[in-house]
């Protein structure tokens, strides 16, 4: 198992120690998982599906209560921090439509902040700002059934941008979506100052935005390092169930293509 | 998938659409109130207030044809609720033949009555939920302090009946690209199975969607912000619309 060297305990916002979950009907969705997650980093989890990616996801935000120790921001996840925990993990579903429960964008943006007990001006303000921040203004009343699905995706992002969360836990960020707004997910990543996990099957994706990778499989973590080391290694992934990013698989090629040229150039001249 | 078949007339710049929400549901209310309590006696207040909502429906520019397509689509209910009335006399009363059948004058009398109450009273809602934006119609109506969780129970409704639609229609495409001819009790016991499949998918969404609730921040409790504004034209046609219907009682 690959992991980084070193952690600072005060700037560590996940700490998992022999984290387990079992669903109801048996399976085993995380078999003993540890790790750490700093402040200001961008975590990537991948693996197949069925491996236990947005499971983990859940645990994290105290939606499913699993075995082993989970502290976020040094608060144990249990019944008595879940209030605290709420205010400083946001999660974005796969699917924006379980999250876009309001008749209008704006009142499903400040269901969030109305709850943390702002006052309506503070509610207002956030849900401008959320909104502006990701390129929504003018969408304050518009319905969610009327927006794309792109639309919708970057709506419910901004449902859990207003409540200003430290920690943003993002279940496949682009799935689904065009290029367009895929790329819009992609830079907003790219510029956000807060500690992200994320799970995806893009590995572009993850190549672009993400420090750190997580290989997760049948529960258990396989690999956990640097993105530039971990999704160059072909065979870790494949052994996996997993492939090269795609803008790695042309290079990788080439690369190949040349190092064997010059192996024959050499065995010729060695003859 | 776009569903604009509830929305398509409630943005519009008439009188109608521009008043607030809380006046449009108190003239509703009370309109369908002053409705109930009239007599049977008195049917001479019907005419003049049958006004009330065909004055509205002309105010607010959308095509009259409109209201009436959606008072069909709500009229065989009341029909079917009241249609046996001309048939039932009250104390010994005797009753005339039309052919066949027999009627007695205060079954019919009832029938009538009820009838032109119903339709009144489904009027002025359909003007009501034709002109106002659903989200702005549910804050107007907490203003009148309808418990906050139907308020809410009515806004989920509003925001998923769309998404149930959505699921329907893949369920439906998905069976007829796999169609090809199934007898009659087989089709039936397939319908049956999607509908369970449907309850079950709708179940498991509802979980999701309380824990996506749960995730920021909600307690049971019901926090909303409004952004209602009341306008001296809003006052001048509550005034408007009170005079209207007092008017009858004061002159008949």
């Amino acid at each position: 198992m690959k992991k980084f060297s070193e952690r600072n305990q005060d700037k560590l916002v996940i700490w998992a120690r022999e984290l387990s979950y079992r669903y109801p009907d048996g399976t085993n969705a995380l078999r003993g998982i540890s790790f750490e997650i700093q402040e200001g980093e961008k975590v990537a989890v991948i693996g197949p599906n069925g491996s236990g990616k947005s499971t983990l996801l859940t645990l994290l935000t105290g939606i499913r209560r699993g075995e082993g120790e989970l502290k976020i921001f040094g608060y144990p996840v249990n019944k008595k921090n879940a209030i605290s925990i709420k205010k400083l993990v946001g999660i974005v579903f796969q699917n924006p439509d379980d999250q876009l429960f309001c008749p209008t964008i704006f009142e499903d943006v400040a269901f969030g902040p109305l709850n943390m007990g702002l006052s309506p001006d503070e509610v207002k303000q956030r849900v401008d700002e959320a909104l502006e921040n990701l390129g929504l203004t003018g969408y304050e009343n518009r319905s969610s059934f009327h927006l794309s699905f792109g639309e919708r995706k970057i709506a419910s992002l901004a449902t859990v941008l207003a409540m200003q969360p430290k920690l943003i836990a993002m279940d496949e960020p682009t799935s689904n979506l065009d290029l367009s707004h895929r790329r819009k997910i992609i830079r907003w990543i790219q510029k956000s100052l807060e500690t992200i996990i994320l799970t995806t099957h893009d590995l572009d994706m993850a190549l672009e935005t993400c420090h750190r990778v997580i290989i997760l499989n049948q529960g258990k973590i396989i690999a956990d390092g640097p993105t530039e080391i971990i999704l160059r290694d072909q065979k870790l992934l494949e052994k996996n169930d997993l492939e090269l990013p795609l803008s790695l698989q042309k290079s990788i090629k080439k690369t190949r293509f040349k190092e064997k040229k010059e192996q024959r150039t050499k065995n010729k001249k060695q003859i | 998938m776009r569903h604009d078949f509830f929305d398509h007339h409630r943005s519009g710049n008439s009188l109608v659409h521009l008043a607030d929400p809380r006046l449009k549901f108190f003239m509703m209310v009370s309109y369908i109130l002053v409705l109930v309590v009239i007599p049977q006696d008195a049917k001479r207040y019907f005419i003049p207030l049958s006004f009330v909502p065909v004055i509205l429906a002309l105010t607010s520019g959308i095509s009259f044809l409109h209201f009436l397509s959606k008072l069909a689509k709500i009229y065989p209910m009341i029909f079917f609720i009241t249609f046996l009335l001309p048939f039932f006399p009250s104390d010994h009363e005797a009753g005339f033949k039309l052919g066949i059948f027999k009627f007695y004058r205060s079954g019919l009398d009832k029938f009538l009555l009820i009838n032109v109450k119903s339709v009144l009273a489904v009027f002025m809602s359909i003007i009501l939920t034709t002109t106002t934006e659903f989200n702005r119609l549910l804050k107007g109506m907490e203003k009148f302090h309808i418990p906050r969780i139907i308020i809410l129970i009515l806004s989920f409704m509003y925001r998923f009946i769309f998404l149930l639609i959505d699921e329907v229609e893949r369920m439906l495409m998905a069976y007829n690209a796999r169609y090809i001819h199934l007898p009659f009790f087989t089709r039936l016991k397939v319908f049956a199975q999607q509908i369970g499949v449907l309850f079950i998918r709708t179940y498991e969404r509802s979980e999701r969607v309380y824990q996506a609730m749960d995730a920021r921040g909600f307690s049971g409790k019901i926090y909303t912000i409004s952004d209602l504004n009341w306008k001296q034209r809003d006052s001048l046609l509550l005034a408007l619309f009170i005079i209207i219907l007092i008017l009858p009682f004061l002159i008949l």
